[in-house]
């Protein structure tokens, strides 16, 4: 072989290993880092905060180093390059939380200590009566409100997105028609330490549909997908259409008796059939599973509300004697029956999988009486509230809050029979079931998940 | 002669990537989705073995091709000789031993199923699970039913795991649960195919699967998981 050619082979080979061997010298001496950070969407806890790091971790040494301010009692769980910070039950959240996040690999390189705000209380966000009309209005956890949405008309309709991005809402034009938008929100949270930036910053509302439709219902999971199942009143005006959180639009050929409620951990769909309630996988595109899967819950039942963890909800049951009775459903298992009742079910929500179960209950005709029950997991009552100054607003809901431990709901104020006092959004302990009014007029309130 | 010797040793490799297509032993080593791929590799050695043959037949009295028959006979042999005995001895590899040489696997679920009830997940399903929701409140009391292969696991007891192979068994990591098995009784053989019902339950910071009711079976025809 020539010299040159000899030369030409050395380089060839020596100059690639002498790269590969430069770059994993510099890759073991690269400390770890903090690749993520995101609240987790289902605890045991009041919350909990998944980290992700550029490679496996031992949680016992993560936990070690690491800071919680206040110092909350908390687990950190989980093993590989995910761990889970948990708080555990039994606590409240009075407010945001400071954690410092340190530890070392398995090699022992240290991971550089970073300091982190984390709020993980949800704000309320409410439709609130103004002069002209209605507004969206966020509450900041200390009472101050702030618009969100210009001053429409009427907004009949509003859903914050499941994963806090944004929140869907229909106005009502003066021919009744809505028109419906999406109006981004950016959350930072948690957020550094030194990021003095503002919690939520605010964009402008986007049109969800070219025209305005006659009537729409919101639904979304907690990836931040969001169906709209809309109509008009031509023929073959109505449509359902998945905004996936990816930017996204997919139209779902589906014939649905109701409101369709997407699964909160995405990739599943809760649909109301003239024979009962069909839980049926989404398309593959919209993270639904391959084959369809369809199971069908026959008999006289809504959906009431979902629980936190994955595959739990509560059912309303309508009997033929015009009973109800509340169910916790599980997937592959019959549902169990928590509540039996005569009155009127407007409203439930649950802890966890169904371990606490909250719900409002009117009883009565002529002089309805509103009154808030808690359950255990059996069924049992543990307590039941009163609420003699209240009256109940249609729709409202009951929200869970799990970090401070609050229900949130929308009732009137009582008054004489001449006048009409606006309605309040309203907190209720899930302890003692006492009541807390906040002080705005509002029409609808529901929790912004904290990002 | 070079020609047929070529042709034989050709059909003898063309032989053992068909049989390994039909007997299942492939299910053994390569995902699935590769199968077809092996198949036509089989079928293309096969035409060439054909085409040699006929060569062979047609240039059976050159001359030059005693040279070659000398050059190519030792490494055809060799590599014949192979080939019978993979046709002889199919693999039978040792998913405990492979599975301990091997990283664990770190990915996880893109998302939980609403619709997949506990007792429907697959040991990989659950592994996925806990490693995005690894509180184990949350799922302790759920119901378990799955099969795996016994993974002995230096200082604890021995786990229920599967190998997942994105191609081939070269790639596979394996994923396991720690199991709780009877007190007293001595811990199942490596490599032991089993399947488990019964219930996960917390124990500290870890869920552990506490079997109802533990059967022996047989290795499933497909054992590796994607």
């Amino acid at each position: 072989m020539r010299r040159s050619s000899r030369r030409t082979l050395l380089l060839s080979l020596g100059l690639p290993t002498l790269l590969v061997v430069v770059q994993q010298q510099l890759l073991l001496r690269q400390p770890p880092r903090v690749e993520q950070l995101r609240q987790a969407p289902a605890s045991s806890g009041p919350a909990a905060l998944q980290v992700r790091f550029s490679r496996p971790m031992a949680a016992s040494n993560v936990g070690k180093d690491s800071r919680l301010d206040p110092p909350l009692r908390h687990r950190w769980l989980g093993k590989g390059s995910s761990l889970l910070l948990t708080l555990e039950d039994g606590q409240r959240i009075e407010g945001p939380l400071d954690v410092l996040l340190a530890g070392t690999d398995p090699r022992g390189l240290p991971l550089p200590p970073s300091r982190w705000h984390w709020d993980p209380r949800p704000m309320v966000l409410a439709v609130v009566q103004v002069r002209g009309g209605e507004q969206l209005q966020l509450r900041r956890h200390d009472g101050g409100w702030k618009p969100i949405s210009p001053i429409w008309r009427s907004i009949p309709v509003m859903l914050p997105l499941g994963d806090g991005s944004a929140v869907a809402v229909a106005s009502q034009l003066a021919d009744g028609r809505l028109r419906l938008w999406r109006i981004p929100l950016r959350q930072d949270n948690p957020r550094r330490a030194e990021d003095l930036r503002e919690r939520i910053r605010i964009d402008r509302p986007v049109a969800l549909a070219a025209e305005p439709v006659a009537f729409s219902h919101f639904s979304s999971n907690r990836r931040g997908d969001l169906l709209v199942q809309s109509g008009r009143l031509e023929v073959d005006g109505s449509s359902t259409v998945v905004h996936t959180a990816d930017g996204r639009i997919q139209t779902l050929t589906i014939e649905a008796g109701g409101p369709i409620r997407l699964a909160p951990e995405g990739g599943a769909m809760l649909v109301p059939e003239p024979e009962g309630l069909s839980l049926q996988t989404l398309p593959p595109s919209l993270g639904g599973s391959e084959p369809p899967r369809r199971q069908t819950l026959p008999g006289s039942r809504d959906l009431s509300s979902f629980c936190p963890q994955s595959g739990r909800a509560l059912l309303l049951r309508h009997w033929p004697d015009y009973r109800r009775s509340l169910e916790l459903v599980e997937p592959g298992q019959a549902p169990r029956q928590l509540w039996l009742g005569g009155e009127a079910l407007l409203a439930s929500a649950c802890s966890r999988g169904g371990e606490r179960v909250w719900a409002l209950l009117l009883e009565g005709m002529a002089q309805p009486r509103l009154s808030v029950a808690s359950f255990d997991a059996a069924g049992r009552l543990l307590q039941r509230r009163s609420l003699p100054d209240w009256e109940a607003e249609p729709g409202a809901g009951l929200h869970w809050d799990p970090s401070t431990g609050q229900l949130l709901t929308v009732l009137r104020p009582q008054a004489a029979a001449d006048s009409r006092q606006p309605a309040r959004a309203v907190l209720i302990d899930g302890e003692q079931l006492s009541i807390q009014p906040l002080g705005l007029p509002v029409s609808q309130a529901q929790w912004l998940p904290g990002g | 002669m070079a020609s047929l010797i070529r042709a034989a040793v050709l059909g003898l490799w063309a032989a053992v990537l068909l049989r390994s297509n039909l007997d299942g032993r492939l299910d053994l080593l390569l995902r699935a989705a590769f199968h077809p791929l092996v198949l036509l590799a089989g079928l293309a050695l096969l035409i060439i073995a054909l085409l040699q043959l006929v060569l062979g037949w047609k240039q059976r009295s050159v001359a030059a091709e005693q040279a070659g028959l000398r050059r190519d006979r030792r490494q055809a042999l060799l590599s014949g000789a192979i080939a019978v005995l993979l046709l002889a001895f199919p693999p039978a590899p040792s998913f405990a031993d492979l599975a301990r040489q091997r990283p664990a696997d770190d990915t996880s679920a893109d998302s939980l199923s609403f619709v997949l009830p506990p007792a429907q997940r697959s040991l990989t399903d659950w592994v996925r699970l806990l490693r995005q929701q690894p509180d184990p409140q949350l799922h302790a009391g759920d119901p378990v039913r799955i099969s795996g292969f016994v993974l002995p696991v230096p200082g604890q007891p021995p786990q229920l795991a599967r190998l997942l192979v994105r191609c081939c068994l070269a790639d596979a990591t394996p994923v396991g649960l720690p199991v709780r098995w009877r007190n007293g009784a001595p811990p199942p053989a490596a490599d032991t195919w089993l399947a488990i019902e019964g219930r996960m339950q917390a124990e500290g910071d870890h869920l552990v699967v506490v079997p109802e009711r533990i059967r022996q079976i047989p290795r499933p025809a497909r054992p590796l998981e994607p």
